[in-house]
């Protein structure tokens, strides 16, 4: 298996950089946590003769217009991630190395770009669009390449020869044994990796130790060298900084057609879908603002997506300028393709839509479906319910000599102050309830109202007259 | 006579003032389920693609017994029914007993007057509805006319439930009924229709708007078996 290591001498850098225009970066660097050293330079601070490992104070007397960034792993990791997606355009089996490298195994897909030099000029050329620097070298294990391409690159050939002559010319120090080891191999006379390899191994491993002479093969490709291969994590997440903030939500129309366009890529190519989306606004001196969409069915397409976000949106009052917007979604199931003919399938999506729509705009307590429930009370006969798209409905039809009940029920019965209504038929008993605390014990009648109009009436046992629906 | 001139005749926009000579085919239409009714309306029923007004100055009168045929027959199919801002509870035990599939009933109560227009016209144009019904507390004539286009666009029949007082106000409704309450049943009185002059007011009869409270028809008694007195003692 051939494997190419990237190595990014100064990733964090090139990552804080890469949000910018694309001219190049005055001088750079990057301090660690305690702000006392540098650690990685970009090209233009070496060149005026920063090292990394300086102090950062000696630095900025050398350079007065160094800037100091610091380091933050979790960007770090993040950008590790955002470039192991990237490329998987190259490679199918990718491995992490944080904090600054990518294994590619493309032994496989060196016919797919015509060669290797076609596949290396194709990684260097897309990775300088990128806005990165990377070292890049190719061998036959894994850790001899990184280990050439920490040195500074290797050779573009695939040649075991040239590669072995050129692992052999590295110094012993970049061979990547502990610094302790590679001090006393300087201190015995190596001076290149080839005089060590050409040392029988028993030997070696009796004066340095297990775990030179494990590293050793691994380079040389004597042990094996399995390494964890990235797997995707199936979340999206995606994000956009603006250089102004943005101050309407005008102004977020487009960045989230955006993001709502890779979204729907992303799903199409997995063949996913989702009803959830988790909108965070970033404010610049706010707590981020965040807001969640979410659609009555599982929804794939970009322009269903923006929809919907409009409409939130336009509820959405900014506390303050908006500097960055993310998108993320974690509920992703799979999207069952309908066996229905076509023709249910889009009538069943539209009313799916329409329900999603309203209850984007209204709130999802304005938008209810109703159920019926089997109970003598008549104001607890019937139910809100959560609306739902059936094809088939079925519905017992009430037998024959069921007892009539009015097309509009109040709330709350009405009592009637007038006394008896003039009643034209009934009366209906209705004493239930007595188990859970409400019992109810009413005479129901129809009876005609003055104003016009029949109305449902029941008079209590002690005597009282309540309106508790009309007959419309 | 001219086939151009008869052409033109015989198209939907033209109307001889003497009567409906429309074929049913162009004005497209959902049955109301009551004779009466039918005949007076262009297509023999509600229009289908347009607004129907319905003008009365208290609910429960009888105006749901109107649409519920239609609203029965419309509900066979798939596709939404929307009540928007009912002013009541619409009674899903009564709604079942009517044949009206309650799976298919949704009900939106929205807290602004201009988000019952918005549910509406949402409603109309999306295709996926089979009627809407609106309890507008206050509309312009703007608000109207876009109700009538988006009804139009979604062939969807649409009903706006509206005090008596919008009756002297003109409006781009296609239908526009007025009802009064009888002691006998429900009077409806046509302002204005579709190929047609307004009607006068016309009376359906409590039977048959089937409105519950009518004593049974009394039955012949079977002679057989049926015993008389006088008893004594």
């Amino acid at each position: 298996m051939l494997w190419l290591y990237l190595h990014l001498p100064h990733f964090s850098l090139d990552l804080f950089h890469r949000g910018k225009e694309k001219t190049q970066p005055g001088p750079l660097a990057l301090v660690d946590a305690a702000g006392k050293s540098l650690l990685q330079v970009n090209a233009a601070a070496a060149s005026q003769g920063i090292q990394a490992g300086m102090s950062a104070t000696v630095a900025g007397c050398l350079v007065p217009d160094l800037k100091i960034l610091t380091r933050r792993p979790e960007m770090e990791i993040a950008g590790l991630e955002d470039l192991a997606q990237w490329a998987q355009a190259f490679s199918a089996r990718i491995s992490l190395q944080p904090p600054q490298g990518l294994l590619l195994e493309i032994g496989s897909m060196l016919t797919l770009f015509g060669g290797l030099s076609g596949f290396w000029h194709r990684i260097a050329d897309e990775l300088d669009a990128l806005g990165f620097t990377a070292n890049l070298a190719v061998a036959w294990t894994p850790l001899a390449a990184q280990v050439l391409a920490e040195a500074g690159g290797g050779p573009c050939n695939a040649n075991r020869a040239c590669l072995q002559k050129a692992l052999g010319a590295l110094p012993v120090e970049q061979a990547g044994l502990p610094d302790e080891v590679a001090e006393k191999l300087v201190g015995m006379g190596f001076r290149q990796l080839e005089q060590l390899l050409a040392l029988p191994v028993a030997e070696l491993g009796r004066r340095f130790g297990q775990e030179v002479i494990a590293q050793l093969g691994r380079l040389t490709g004597r042990l094996s060298d399995p390494r964890r291969f990235y797997v995707p994590s199936p979340v999206f997440r995606r994000e956009i900084s603006f250089i102004e903030g943005i101050e309407q939500t005008g102004g977020l129309q487009f960045p989230l057609q955006r993001l709502t366009g890779e979204l729907s890529q992303f799903l199409r190519q997995r063949h996913l879908a989702t009803d959830t989306l988790f909108i965070r606004l970033k404010h610049y001196d706010q707590a981020p603002s965040s807001m969640t969409v979410g659609s009555a069915g599982l929804e794939y397409q970009a322009d269903e997506f923006l929809k919907l976000c409009r409409l939130y949106l336009a509820q959405l009052r900014l506390p303050a300028p908006v500097t960055g917007l993310s998108l993320q979604v974690d509920h992703l199931q799979p999207l069952k393709i309908a066996s229905e003919p076509l023709f249910n399938d889009r009538q069943e999506r539209v009313q799916q839509q329409l329900l999603s729509r309203l209850q984007a705009r209204l709130g999802r307590d304005a938008v209810q479906g109703l159920a019926v429930v089997a109970e003598h009370r008549p104001e607890k006969a019937w139910c809100y319910r959560q609306p739902e798209v059936t094809e088939t409905a079925c519905q017992k039809l009430a037998a024959g000599e069921a007892p009539p009940r009015p097309l509009w029920l109040l709330d709350q019965p009405e009592e009637l102050t007038t006394g008896r209504p003039q009643l034209v038929s009934g009366p209906e008993r209705i004493v239930s309830g007595w188990w859970d605390d409400d019992p109810v014990c009413r005479d129901y009648y129809l009876a005609r109202h003055p104003r016009g109009g029949l109305c449902w009436a029941f008079r209590t046992q002690d005597g009282r007259w309540f309106i508790h629906g009309w007959f419309a | 006579m001219n086939t151009e001139v008869e052409k033109l005749l015989s198209r939907a926009g033209v109307w001889r003032g003497h009567r409906q000579g429309v074929d049913p085919g162009t004005y497209p239409a959902v049955a109301s389920g009551y004779a009466v009714l039918d005949q007076c309306l262009a297509g023999g029923g509600w229009p289908r693609g347009a607004l129907t007004e319905i003008l009365s100055d208290h609910c429960g009168i009888g105006e749901l017994a109107l649409l519920r045929p239609a609203l029965s027959f419309l509900s066979q199919q798939p596709g939404w029914i929307l009540w928007v801002a009912p002013p009541f509870l619409p009674y899903p035990p009564a709604l079942a007993a009517a044949g009206i599939l309650v799976s298919r009933v949704l009900v939106i109560q929205p807290q602004k007057p201009a988000d019952l227009c918005w549910a509406m016209e949402q409603g109309l144009r999306s295709g996926s509805c089979s009627a809407v019904l609106g309890w507008p507390a206050r509309l312009d004539n703007r608000a109207i006319r876009k109700l009538q286009l988006a009804a139009e666009s979604g062939q969807c029949p649409a009903f706006l439930f509206r005090p008596q007082t919008a009756r002297i106000n003109a409006s781009p409704a296609a239908l526009r009924l007025e009802l009064t309450p009888l002691a006998e049943g429900l009077a409806f009185r046509i302002l204005k229709r579709r190929g047609g002059w307004p009607v006068a007011p016309q009376v359906l009869d409590r039977a048959s708007l089937q409105l519950p409270g009518l004593p049974p028809k009394a039955q012949p008694p079977l002679a057989s078996t049926l015993v008389t007195g006088p008893w004594t003692g």
